[in-house]
């Protein structure tokens, strides 16, 4: 990976790499232009963003509000589609939330370089997609007052948590996912926070800068410690992400309802959250990019892998959607044929095919470099990927339960405005913390970035020096 | 009372052949540290750091966190109050396996935090360096050593060796107890 | 403290009008706590109010719970009188002698009277309060089984928006007022020996009643003594005295027949001995005695009784005239039965029917005397007349019909007496109307203008329950006494006659009819109790000590023995039938025809209040909430219309708009439409008062009462509204419920539906179920009618709540136990199955292990509990119930009940909040009651006596409830029957609730692809 290098000249060979920094950098100039975006004050386009996203927040607000006030009835749902749109945001959110430990985590382990630009990016859309996705499992409970009695503690009702039920798992794998990913990202934050408070322009972002950072120095012995832990957290999180997945699917697939209770989904689900989760990235990596001026950093480069990341996932996906499909048919269960024809077909078909072309087809596209630098398109598909994902969870929950085994019990389900407040108003949730990230938190990993910078220039030179040693031998065959 | 002489070098190369040449002139190795942005390869072996315990630490951790996750499952499920749940076994092993896990996980990566904390002895935001200007660099583009000493009269020997290895901004900082 | 007596009243005797004000008297603890209402304004106004402010709100508005306290504590207020302490005792069932403990509820047997005839109930009555009605199995009209109007009868009983006290033209009255008036009314037309009396009353087998209307036709020769039903039994009674020379009842020994054809008779649902004929029929229903009737019904909606027949001949329904004039025609003919000579030309040339024809003739013949033919209500005399002459022929009149003096008046009681009386009273020659039938102004046919003439009757007395229309227009409007809070006597069809005792004292100060009545009859300072017990003290001859045992005894049985009348003698005059047959205009029907329907539920109106009954879903259409213009798949596609559209409704000139449901199995070129709908609603739901369903007497003329051709259709813009329960009709070849001919069942014996039954492979061993109870139950799909009473039972058992529309157009309806209906076959020639599903009590439950929180587990006897307290709501084990009877409280269904509603709660079930499940318990309060009652008693429990709400109520005992171990009980015996299954068998749930499949017994002669 280490392909990179620093370029003097804007105009460059196509059959060049594409470098992973570029114009001609130091270390300060990096810390400079790395912390530039929370040094100086939020723009007009910021203020008006974070009043969009504080509109949602309320809308959010509201919502909770009267679910917790009239109950679960001023959603949709019913008997037999108990679960919907609340069970839907949940996991479309938490699916997101995996990009982010993928990123940093799983490329450390595998040295991949490249990922340093983006992961604290990726960390944080992850911890706020998870916030998002932890408030829905609670909001949905008939009486969420008491949600805390998913927790083995010793009560007056002597009654324990049922653990074979997949809800304590879920509750735990969230809860776990989270603390994790928070300190993970919190421990690669420390050097970068070390940086803003020594660059600090005022005493006051000093002083806070001062604390969160805990005191770093930047100490031979702390490096060392912090490579250890930072490394084996990346070794915890690697196959913690892994799970988390992979429970949220036993919800459904320890369950009988046909149209759920299959073997393919656990595997089928990480693939789809790891999708969504770089659909996620890079639709909010390319639009902040330029205005927060981390094109030296974030480069074509890096869109171009985590496009071709995109595509990889996606396949795998389709797989998982014609295995889904298949197994329905090959099991010859009239039940589990009938609920995915009718996913197919039914009320709902035209949402099943609307996903099929953004989850399979739309990735597809980037077969063709032009494309995958193309950043038009590939931030429009990555939209189209991050709806096509809530189409999918939807026409998982919604079709299955509503065309079960009685057909007395088919019943239509249709949404409220309440369910949408709720889908929309987490989305302004998200948006607003993630503003404030931006504002707050060097939103690149300073130190790591430097870090790269330093090992490409060694790089760098060890070529030219090749190089040179060659070229005698290059002029005698001419 | 303890004195910090530091000197800001131009590279972590730089930093690596001033503290080797320190160690020859016999200064402890712990007296000795570096400051860098990101980590220096190598530094390890310069000072002659101890592999972290942090490995040990997260390995009993997570062995005590399964033991803990599975054990609560089994008594509370199994031993305290076994109910007839759908004609499945109280004591369910399978459907244990997920909880053990994520608990396994949970207190690996909380020890390692804590543990980390406590090697470093953070939080602890004020440091003797922080007071001097120029060590702000550390932490953005320079990389520094430094030397630390209980004796006063012991500070200008140093001063000079890294004078000679060509460091800049050497200072002494004094700790007040 | 005061004694318990007075804490917990009995109920009470004392005439009601006669006892103070609502709340004037010593009022016990329990309602101390309304004092601080007492004072407030607005309680004053909402008192004032005919109905509660805001019934309208739906449920869906934050703040109904401030107007629900209001509601409610009005109500309470009123209901105050009901706990005063009882003047006199009244007997309890089989409790002697009779006290009340606290916590032990008392049962008392009574009746009610449905179109006039008794029908016996016992009651469940907790401190005097009734909580549950059930049939009286000593009743020879119900045998212990209610149909779902009985079950519901509490929702009127504590409905707040009943009339409260004598008004007279809106201004409030005491009732010693109103008898000084009258009383002297009735002087002053003694002098024209009662010129300008007029009398309207509901139909009654009342002795009592009958003996005041003597005495009043004595005192008033001119008087006119009326009465009057929408849905009279008028052609049944004029049948009769067109074949017999003189009214009769008809009663059918159904279990004796072999074949039975039905003229669009509803014979399942409908008419006085319906339960008893339903049960009997039902017993020719089993395959295993070797008893199977075949059953063909010729009507054009879809009814009850055609969902159980074994051939539905569809056709129009002025056609059923003739088609039972071509059977004449056919058996007099072909088959040359004795008497029907006279018939042999009777040739209608019918091509299209002649095989039918052919072959029910020749069904009925061959099986002779045990074959009989019955003609529904909604039939002209003739068809009547046609019936029994066949039967004469055939022998069954001797064999299966007895036949009785009929116990109401049988004149004419329908349409036409109103005609009459609006053209008296708009002429002025009526000075006094007493009007006790129900509400004759809404269901006035078109034409009668009843309400202006009733407002130009000086003296118009309206006995009525609620406001309605027929109150607006009359002078004196008195508050109606319910059944329950009522003194009085009536007899069944059969003649067996009961005393009608009240469970609680009236909570509106209501009046019986014998107390309107009185003051006519001169017997003025009679209160009911009186009148009733002096008429019998008469008739049995004794007085004093001696009687009062006897009556005592008659009070807790529910029947006074001896009563029952003989079956009369009486032969077919065939030359009247012949005659009547010589004057059928031949004409086939043109177009479309408009039918009209006695409401299933709401009867001819004035159940229309009842939230419970609102909310049952029809049998056969699943509608709640509404009715709407019933057509035929074919029908509808040649007109273009799709469900749910808006349709004008043209006939004779007047209109209405209705939505459309295409029913399958309906008969061709006929729109159907249930009476009795689209009333200004004044209940206590959280639906908005207009359009609930439509009404149909606006298309109801006197002279084609049921049904005439000449309808035009239109499609009009917009969608119609109505709220159905189950969508989807077919079972898409799954093997749900499950119906066979009895020959591929023979055949099939004993390896029958062996992939449905027996072990399934497993994971894990089953539990160890333990001695000596092993809950369980059992449905016999070939006894299910699908009536419905069941859903009701289970309803008012469990306190289950009332959603309103709005709720079940979600799909969020409460019923632990549903009646699902499933169409197999043809959408024009289906056959409907009706399937009552309620928790199954899985031994391997697929809800049970998905709960986080250990809600829901298995007992050590099998039953699948669930703990509402525990619950937290996350609707996971909804979702992998496979039966989907799970039903969850999306919404805070209980601050609608109103204080009052509260008073009908049975207090051995749970009042669930929001968020929790709940299900069917398989009555878990009974099983306890009777394990504390075994305790007490030092024995085992009795499995058999004890019985789960739906099980009790059951006409057919298609549901018997039990334990396994007591090998030789019902439910064991089914569970061993080679019928017996388990719905989703191949899931391996292995349910408690075993289903016997259906066994049709279809002719062969008519067995078409």
């Amino acid at each position: 990976m280490a392909e990179g290098r620093v370029s003097e000249t804007p105009t460059r060979d196509p059959l060049e790499p594409r470098p992973l920094i570029e114009g001609a950098q130091s270390p300060e100039s990096l810390t400079g232009s790395l912390l530039r975006p929370i040094e100086r004050g939020p723009g007009r386009v910021w203020w008006a963003l974070f009043f969009l996203t504080l509109g949602g927040t309320g809308l959010f607000a509201a919502a909770i509000a009267v679910t917790l006030v009239r109950g679960i009835g001023a959603w949709g749902n019913n008997i037999p589609v108990a679960w919907a749109f609340g069970i839907i945001d949940f996991v479309w959110w938490i699916g997101f939330g995996h990009a982010g430990t993928l990123i940093s985590a799983i490329l450390v382990l595998f040295q991949q370089k490249w990922r340093a630009s983006v992961n604290r990016f990726a960390e944080a859309m992850t911890l706020f997609a998870v916030m998002q996705a932890g408030l829905f499992p609670m909001l949905h409970l008939g009486r969420p007052w008491v949600f805390y009695w998913l927790v083995p503690y010793p009560s007056t009702l002597r009654v324990w948590p049922q653990f074979k039920s997949a809800l304590p798992w879920d509750m735990l794998a969230i809860t776990t996912y989270f603390t994790v990913s928070l300190l993970f990202w919190y421990l690669g934050l420390l050097p970068d926070l070390a940086a803003a408070r020594d660059r600090a322009p005022t005493p006051r972002r000093q002083f806070w800068y001062g604390l969160f950072s805990l005191g770093w120095t930047g100490s031979a012995r702390h490096w060392h410690h912090w490579r250890t832990g930072y490394l084996l957290l990346a070794a915890l999180a690697t196959p913690l992400v892994l799970s988390v997945h992979t429970i949220v699917s036993f919800d459904f697939a320890i369950a009988q309802v046909p149209g759920w209770h299959s073997t393919i989904f656990p595997p089928y689900f990480v693939a789809g959250a790891i999708f969504s989760g770089i659909a996620l990235v890079l639709t909010l990596l390319l639009p902040v990019r330029g205005p927060l001026g981390l094109h030296h950093v974030i480069t074509d480069k890096h869109v171009d892998i985590l496009t071709k990341l995109l595509l990889a996932t996606g396949l795998m996906v389709s797989y998982g959607y014609l295995q889904e499909h298949f197994f329905a048919w090959y099991s010859g269960d009239e039940y589990e044929m009938a609920a995915y024809a009718f996913k197919r077909t039914g009320t709902w078909g035209w949402l099943f095919w609307l996903q099929m072309f953004t989850n399979v087809l739309v990735p597809h596209l980037f077969w063709f470099s032009k494309l995958r630098t193309n950043l038009v398109v590939v931030w429009f598909a990555a939209l189209a990927v991050d709806i096509g994902m809530w189409l999918e969870r939807f026409t998982i929950i919604v079709p299955s339960l509503a065309h079960d085994f009685l057909p007395r019990s088919w019943e239509h389900y249709s949404p409220t405005w309440v369910d949408f407040g709720l889908l929309f108003g987490s989305m302004g949730f998200f948006g607003l913390l993630f503003l404030l990230f931006l504002k707050f938190i060097p939103p690149v990993p300073i130190s790591e970035v430097k870090e790269l910078h330093h090992d490409l220039k060694e790089a760098l030179e060890e070529k030219e020096r090749r190089e040179r040693t060659e070229s005698p031998l290059r002029e005698k065959e001419a | 009372m303890r004195y910090w002489v530091v000197g800001e070098f131009g590279s972590g190369d730089e930093v690596k052949k001033a503290l080797r040449r320190l160690r020859e002139l016999g200064y402890a190795k712990e007296t000795l540290d570096a400051f860098s942005p990101y980590p220096v390869e190598g530094l390890e072996e310069v000072l002659e750091l101890k592999p972290s315990p942090l490995r040990g630490f997260a390995f009993v951790a997570g062995l005590m966190g399964a033991a803990f996750g599975y054990g609560v499952q089994w008594w509370t499920n199994a031993v305290d109050w076994p109910l007839n749940v759908g004609n499945r076994p109280p004591h369910a092993g399978p459907a244990f396996v997920p909880i053990t896990f994520e608990m396994m996980v949970l207190f690996a990566a909380l020890t390692l935090f804590l543990g980390l904390m406590w090697l470093y002895r953070f939080p602890r935001p004020h440091h003797p360096l922080f007071e001097l200007e120029s060590f702000r660099t550390a932490s953005t583009g320079g990389f520094w050593v430094s030397v630390t000493t209980e004796r006063r009269e012991e500070t200008e020997p140093v001063l000079r060796h890294l004078r000679g290895l060509a460091a800049r901004n050497t200072s002494v900082v004094e700790e007040k107890e | 403290m005061p004694p318990l007596t007075d804490r917990y009243p009995l109920p009470v005797l004392q005439d009601p009008p006669r006892t103070g004000t609502a709340g004037a008297g010593e009022r016990p603890r329990a309602w101390r706590s309304l004092e601080e209402w007492r004072g407030s304004p607005e309680l004053a106004r909402a008192a004032e109010r005919e109905f509660p402010p805001g019934a309208a709100e739906s449920l869906q508005g934050l703040d109904r719970r401030r107007f629900l306290q209001l509601a409610g504590t009005t109500a309470a207020l009123a209901g105050l009188a009901a706990c005063k302490k009882p003047a006199e005792k009244v007997m309890p069932y089989t409790h002697q002698p009779p006290d009340v403990t606290p916590g032990i509820p008392n049962a008392y047997a009574t009746a009610w009277t449905p179109e006039g005839y008794a029908a016996g109930l016992v009651v469940t009555s907790w401190e005097g309060r009734p909580t549950k009605v059930e049939g009286n199995p000593d009743h020879p009209a119900s045998l212990g089984a209610t149909n779902h109007l009985a079950q519901a009868l509490l929702v009127d009983l504590y409905d707040t928006t009943r009339v409260r006290g004598v008004k007279l033209r809106g201004t409030p009255r005491s009732f010693k007022t109103y008898l000084e008036e009258q009383v002297e009314r009735a002087r002053r037309l003694e002098a024209s020996g009662g010129e300008g009396l007029w009398l309207l009353l509901e139909p009654s087998a009342s002795p009592t009643r009958r003996e005041l209307l003597d005495r009043i036709r004595q005192r008033f020769p001119r008087a006119r003594v009326e009465t009057y039903h929408a849905l009279s039994r008028d052609n049944v009674h004029e049948g009769a005295r067109l074949a017999f020379g003189r009214p009769l009842e008809t009663r059918v020994r159904y279990d004796e027949a072999r074949v039975v054809l039905s003229l669009d008779a509803d014979f399942l649902t409908q008419g006085p001995f319906a339960l008893r004929e339903a049960r009997e029929f039902a017993h020719s229903r089993m395959p295993e005695r070797g008893a199977m009737s075949r059953l063909y019904v010729a009507e054009s909606h879809f009814s009850v009784t055609g969902m159980n027949a074994d051939h539905r001949l569809r056709m129009k329904p002025s056609e059923v005239e003739r088609f039972a004039l071509a059977v004449l025609g056919e058996l007099a003919r072909s088959h040359g039965l004795p008497g029907l000579e006279r018939f042999r030309e009777l040739e209608l040339g019918w091509p299209e029917k002649v095989r039918e024809v052919r072959a029910v003739a020749g069904d009925l013949a061959r099986n002779g005397d045990r074959s009989v033919v019955v003609a529904g209500t909604r039939q002209p005399p003739r068809v009547h007349a046609v019936a029994h002459a066949l039967n004469g022929a055939l022998g069954s009149q001797k064999r299966l019909i007895t036949l009785y003096e009929p116990g109401v008046d049988a004149g004419r009681g329908g349409p036409e007496v109103l005609r009459e009386l609006a053209e008296a009273a708009s002429a002025g020659r009526v000075d006094t109307l007493v009007v006790t039938a129900s509400d004759p102004v809404y269901t006035a046919p078109v034409g009668v203008t009843l309400g202006a003439a009733l407002s130009a009757v000086p003296n118009a007395v309206y006995l009525a329950f609620r406001e309605d229309e027929t109150a607006k227009h009359s002078a004196w409007v008195l508050p109606a006494a319910h059944v329950l809070e009522s003194w009085g006597d009536t007899r069944a069809v059969d003649g067996t006659a009961s005393i009608i005792q009240p469970l609680i004292q009236p909570l509106f100060q209501g009046l019986t009819e014998l107390d309107v009545l009185s003051p006519f009859a001169g017997v003025a300072d009679q209160p009911p109790y009186q009148l009733v017990k002096g008429y019998w003290q008469r008739r049995a001859g004794a007085a004093g000590p001696a009687f009062d045992d006897t009556w005592d005894q008659w009070l807790a049985v529910g029947t006074i023995p001896g009563t029952e009348a003989p079956g009369l003698p009486a032969t077919v005059d065939v030359g009247a039938v012949d005659a009547s047959v010589r004057a059928f205009a031949r004409k086939p029907s043109q177009g479309l025809e408009l039918n009209l329907l006695p409401g299933y539920k709401v009867h001819d109106g004035r159940y229309f209040h009842n939230a419970w009954l609102q909310e049952m879903p029809d049998p056969l259409t699943m509608l709640s909430w509404g009715n709407a213009a019933l057509l035929s798949p074919r029908t509808a596609e040649r007109l273009k219309l799709e469900p749910r559209d808006k349709v004008k409704l043209t006939f004779r000139g007047r209109w209405l708009e209705a939505p459309v449901y295409v029913l399958p199995g309906h008969a061709d070129d006929t729109v159907s439409l249930e009476l009795g709908w689209g009333r200004e609603w004044g209940g206590d739901s959280p639906e908005p008062p207009a359009d609930l369903g439509v009404n149909a007497y606006l298309l109801r003329h006197a002279d084609a009462p049921w049904f005439a051709d000449g309808l035009q259709v239109e499609k009009v813009e917009g969608h119609g509204r109505y709220a159905t329960s189950q969508d989807h009709w077919s079972m898409h070849g799954r093997e749900i419920a499950l119906q066979d001919t009895l020959d591929e069942y023979e055949k099939k014996k004993p390896e029958y539906l062996q992939h449905l039954k027996g072990p399934v492979e497993k994971l894990y061993d089953p539990f160890k179920y333990g001695e000596p109870y092993q809950w369980a139950m059992a449905v016999d799909l070939n006894l299910c009618i699908g009536c419905g009473a069941c859903l009701v039972a289970c309803q008012a058992e469990n306190n289950i709540p009332v959603v309103g529309r709005e709720q079940v157009e979600r799909g969020r309806e409460m019923y632990w136990l549903r009646v699902d209906r499933y169409f197999e076959g043809s959408p024009e020639e289906p056959h409907a199955i009706p399937q009552p599903m309620m928790c199954q009590h899985c031994e391997a439950a697929p809800c049970e292990y998905v709960c986080p929180v250990n809600a829901t587990v298995h007992s050590d006897e099998g039953l699948n509990e669930m703990v509402y307290n525990r619950c937290i709501g996350t609707r996971y084990c909804s979702n992998n119930c496979p039966y989907k009877v799970r039903r969850f409280n999306y919404l805070d269904y209980r601050p609608r009940v109103t204080e009052l509603e509260k008073l009908g709660f049975n207090p051995d079930v749970t009042v669930r909040m929001r968020g929790v499940m709940e299900k069917c318990t398989y009555c878990v309060q009974r099983i306890e009651r009777a394990r504390i009652e075994a305790r007490k008693a030092r024995r085992p429990i009795d499995t058999e006596a004890l019985e789960s709400a739906c099980a009790q109520v059951c006409p057919t005992e298609a549901i018997v409830f039990g334990s396994l171990h007591a090998r030789d009980s019902e439910v064991a015996k089914r569970h061993r029957d080679p019928r017996h299954y388990a719905v989703l068998h191949e899931l391996g749930t292995r349910p408690r609730t075993a289903y016997l499949a259906r066994i049709k017994n279809p002719n062969p002669e008519l067995e078409h692809g």
